[in-house]
């Protein structure tokens, strides 16, 4: 993958190819489940565990907070509840501003409700590639302070993001 | 299909609490008692050995302590060697001793005896004669020690009473030893004193010296060394040890006392202990018997509330999401919904995801259903416009055919005009000729009047002559009138064209017209795949979501992670097929716009050669009334040919007769002649207008060629649409087919 994004078509079959190989495995296990998605154009995995539900970025209208650290984008109204967003680009100084892409990119924008011990937040991400199966043999620790460890699943290597640092 | 249930949760908790709660309390309990028992017996002789040892610290100390103080105080004082000789230090003495020892009925005496063999005892007593104080056992044994002694037991010589005693040396100022002190103690009181002393039921106490001589003992003890341990007790410090004495178990405890080096031994019979841990083992039983049945009594309410509380809703939502699986999407339960729990939870994101899917999946049926209606009207549409466009090539095949016509009906008058031009070029030379001999004529009548023969063989020549033009101008008028037919034929076929171009340019607005509505319709089917590609994504979203969900539920989210995975496999198919149909649209929409440019083209050129048919009309109309002319001015030269072959027969008559008329002959010739030259400009100008004709014949083949091809491109482009609506029926009946698929699917779930 050598662009920034891939061409729509291309993406599409990207998640095809991907979607078919990951949904015909029925048994995904509870603890070795993770959810992929890409910030800018890195691969990373959050536990299916603190995982909500995924919602399109589209779909929901984010009010911006002031006095907020930067990265917080602001909150949206999720079925009566208020959820936090996070853009974790901009928290790592990665790009300035990411409402302002594109609207094919924005079309691709998931936001990722997560649950860690009660608290809800949303993450902003640029696309979200489904449901792995990791290899816990495969794992590899990381001292960074963006991700715990490398994770190795469907023949990829993600970047397993602890949430709970993070809150 | 529904999961099988082998073993149901509250199954599992029951054996749960039954593993780990009422088998560790039955192991346990047997444990305790059981060690308990072995505890409670070592705890019950380290009490036997304790109260040996309690007795030893409290009764044996005390009294020696007692005895001890009283002989150390008095053996400190010096004077006590002349009380021999001082009555009154003696009385005050015995009173002193008497009073002190008054509390202690197991003393015996007090008594002193010196080294010079005097002996002095409290209470007094006569002594036997030869009685030497220095012989006895206390005294020797005093003697060799510097501190309190202890004797072994020995016959007292006063009362024949079996005592013991406490002696110390007594010294003077000078540190000289001048004999020894000692108290009598009786040993048949300290065996009473013991035998009161009970450590238990049945057990008792012995006291023995440390040369194993019995001091204190039950009855029916008589020595110490009838044990089979005395030894062993003579050898220790202290000890406790298991021992058999008449035919029972007891516990043997002994300690040493620490001044005096005596043995105090404990003998507790073991059903002493026994009955003492009968009574808490009895205890810990009912206690245990009391802490099980509460247990089981929790573990039941705890199964029986669990099965209330969380096996019940479960079931319930087992029956929901199996009935759900089966396709019937109105499932629901808002009574534990309403629940404020994690079950309550449960059910209202179970009623929402159910509630959402049917949502979706009516908004999919909806959809489809009007994807199918939209891929039917483009189907008609595309019929209608590839029967248009039959219809279309038909008419310029026709056209084509009549532009060919036309093309050799053109030819036909080109090259009769040409004929006609030609005829008429010979027949001006001759009339040129005709003029030129005229003119000799004309000259040679007004030069000579005698050549008259001359003129006479010429006037036959100029019969001749005029007899050849009549024949030339009947020729050019059967020319002319052929001419003429075929001009009205040209006119026929032109008004012919002119109303299959007519048809041709209504079939061309018509055929742009079906082509701009076959645009807006893709445009429409691209806003309709814009709103079913929002709908896949959605699909996928919420497969996506369903996914994550039945994920975090485990075991009982397998069937419906079928349901998820089934939902997203269909989501796909609609993307990969939404992604075709956009292709096609798009390429459809191409294929109009170059359809519309080319039918404004074609529109173009026909409307060149409309005005080219128009203007070949012109020519026509204008070739029409030349050859009227033509005929008319041929019609006149008939007349004056007649008139001249009258003429010149009458001349030739009367030439011989009438030569002065030659002169009139001359005028009239010249008459003639300016009537030649007249008629010549006017054959000219025929001439002239004939070839205008020709060159326009020329022009009007170049056009209908240019038509021809025109029409070719068209019949051309009609068929190349033909097709493309065929291709579009084609595709909009696929899109018909998965629509309809997409419907069927969709309405095996009950909605």
């Amino acid at each position: 993958m050598n662009g920034v994004y891939m061409e729509k078509e291309a993406y599409w079959e990207f998640l095809q190819k991907q979607s078919g190989e990951l949904w015909d495995e029925a048994d995904i296990e509870d603890a070795n489940c993770i959810l992929a998605f890409q910030l800018g154009h890195a691969f990373f995995g959050i536990a299916c565990a603190e995982i909500a539900e995924v919602v399109r970025f589209k779909d929901v209208m984010i009010q911006s907070v002031p006095r907020t650290k930067t990265g917080v984008l602001g909150i949206f109204n999720l079925r009566g509840e208020v959820i936090p967003v996070v853009d974790f680009e901009v928290m790592w100084n990665r790009v300035t501003d990411q409402t302002m892409t594109s609207s094919d990119q924005r079309r691709h924008k998931r936001i990722i409700i997560i649950n860690v011990n009660g608290i809800q937040a949303g993450i902003l991400v640029s696309g979200v590639l489904g449901l792995y199966s990791i290899d816990l043999s495969k794992t590899q620790p990381s001292d960074c302070r963006e991700f715990s460890a490398f994770v190795y699943a469907e023949g990829k290597y993600f970047k397993h993001l602890e949430l709970a640092a993070w809150l | 299909m529904p999961v099988k249930i082998k073993m149901g949760l509250s199954k599992k908790i029951l054996i749960g609490c039954i593993l780990f709660i009422v088998i560790p309390l039955v192991l346990m309990g047997y444990r305790l008692l059981k060690s308990g028992g072995d505890l409670v017996q070592e705890k019950l002789r380290e009490s036997n050995w304790n109260n040996v040892r309690n007795f030893d610290a409290y009764f044996l100390d005390k009294v020696n302590s007692d005895l001890q103080f009283f002989l150390e105080i008095w053996t400190d004082e010096t004077d006590l060697v002349q009380i021999f000789e001082d009555e009154a230090l003696k009385a005050s003495y015995v009173s002193e001793w008497s009073s002190a020892l008054l509390g202690y009925p197991e003393v015996a005496s007090v008594y002193i005896g010196t080294t010079k063999g005097d002996m002095f005892i409290v209470p007094e007593n006569t002594l036997p004669d030869g009685y030497d104080p220095r012989e006895r056992p206390w005294y020797q044994d005093a003697m060799a020690s510097e501190d309190i002694v202890w004797t072994r037991p020995y016959e007292d010589v006063v009362s024949g009473e079996t005592i013991f005693s406490l002696a110390k040396q007594v010294y003077d100022g000078q540190g000289n030893s001048i004999g020894v002190l000692a108290i009598d103690v009786k040993l048949s009181e300290m065996m009473a004193f013991m035998s009161l002393e009970k450590i238990s039921e049945n057990g008792f106490l012995i006291l023995v010296s440390n040369y194993g001589d019995l001091i204190a003992a039950p009855d029916g003890i008589t020595a110490f060394n009838q044990f089979e341990w005395s030894e062993r007790v003579l050898n220790s410090d202290h000890d406790s040890f298991k021992e058999l004495y008449n035919g029972e178990e007891v516990t043997v405890s002994f300690v040493t006392n620490r001044t005096t080096g005596w043995k105090l031994v404990g003998i507790v019979p073991d059903t002493d202990l026994f009955a003492q841990m009968e009574s808490l083992l009895f205890l810990m039983i009912r206690i245990f018997i009391v802490v099980a049945i509460w247990g089981i009594a929790v573990v039941t309410l705890l199964v029986l509330y669990s099965r209330l509380i969380i096996v019940k809703p479960i079931q319930s939502l087992m029956g929901l999401m199996s009935s759900a699986e089966s396709g019937n999407m109105t499932v629901r339960n808002d009574v534990l919904a309403k629940r404020k729990d994690e079950i309550g939870a449960l059910f209202t994101s179970f009623n929402n995801m159910i509630q959402g899917q049917r949502d979706m999946l009516i908004q999919v049926l909806v959809t489809a259903i009007r994807l199918r209606g939209t891929s039917g009207q483009v189907s008609d549409v595309a019929e209608a416009s590839s029967e248009n466009a039959q219809w279309q090539a038909t008419s310029m095949q026709e056209l084509t055919h009549s532009i060919g016509e036309m093309s050799t009906s053109i030819g036909e008058v080109t090259e009769s005009m040409t004929r006609i031009a030609d005829k008429i070029n010979q027949f001006t030379t001759g009339m040129q000729d005709f003029s030129a001999s005229s003119a000799d004529v004309a000259q040679n009548m007004v030069d000579t009047a005698e050549a008259v023969n001359d003129v006479v063989i010429s006037l036959k020549a100029f019969e001749a002559s005029i007899a050849m033009i009549g024949e030339n101008v009947k020729s050019a008028n059967e020319q002319g009138v052929a001419a003429c037919d075929i001009a009205y034929e040209g006119r026929a076929v032109i008004g012919k064209t002119i109303y299959e171009m007519d048809d041709v340019q209504r079939a061309m607005t018509e055929l742009t017209k079906i082509i701009a509505e076959l645009g807006s319709s893709a445009e429409q089917i691209g806003e309709i795949i814009e709103v079913i590609e929002d709908i896949t994504e959605q699909t996928s979203l919420l497969s996506l979501n369903a996914s994550i969900e039945a994920a975090r539920a485990g075991e009982h989210g397998r069937g419906f992670s079928v349901v998820a995975n089934a939902i997203g496999r269909l989501s796909e198919k609609s993307k990969v097929s939404t992604n075709d149909i956009e292709k096609i649209v798009g390429r459809i929409q191409l294929s109009v716009s170059e359809a519309i440019k080319s039918a404004e083209s074609s529109a173009a050129k026909l409307d060149r050669g409309v005005d080219m048919v128009a203007q070949t009309e012109r020519a026509f109309i204008k070739i029409d009334e030349a050859i009227l002319d033509t005929f008319e001015r041929i019609k006149q030269i008939t007349e004056a040919t007649d008139q001249q072959i009258e003429s010149s027969q009458n001349i030739m008559h009367a030439t011989e007769k009438v030569n002065d008329h030659t002169m009139q002959v001359s005028a009239s010739t010249q008459e003639n002649v300016s009537t030649i030259e007249e008629f010549v400009v006017s054959i000219e100008a025929m001439n002239a207008i004939t070839q205008e004709v020709s060159s326009n014949g020329r022009v009007q083949a170049t056009n209908s060629e240019i038509l021809t091809e025109t029409s070719k491109s068209l019949n051309q482009t009609t068929m190349e649409m033909s097709e493309m609506g065929q291709r579009v029926k084609g595709i909009s009946a696929e899109l018909s087919e998965q629509a309809k698929d997409l419907v069927d699917l969709v309405s095996k779930f009950k909605l």
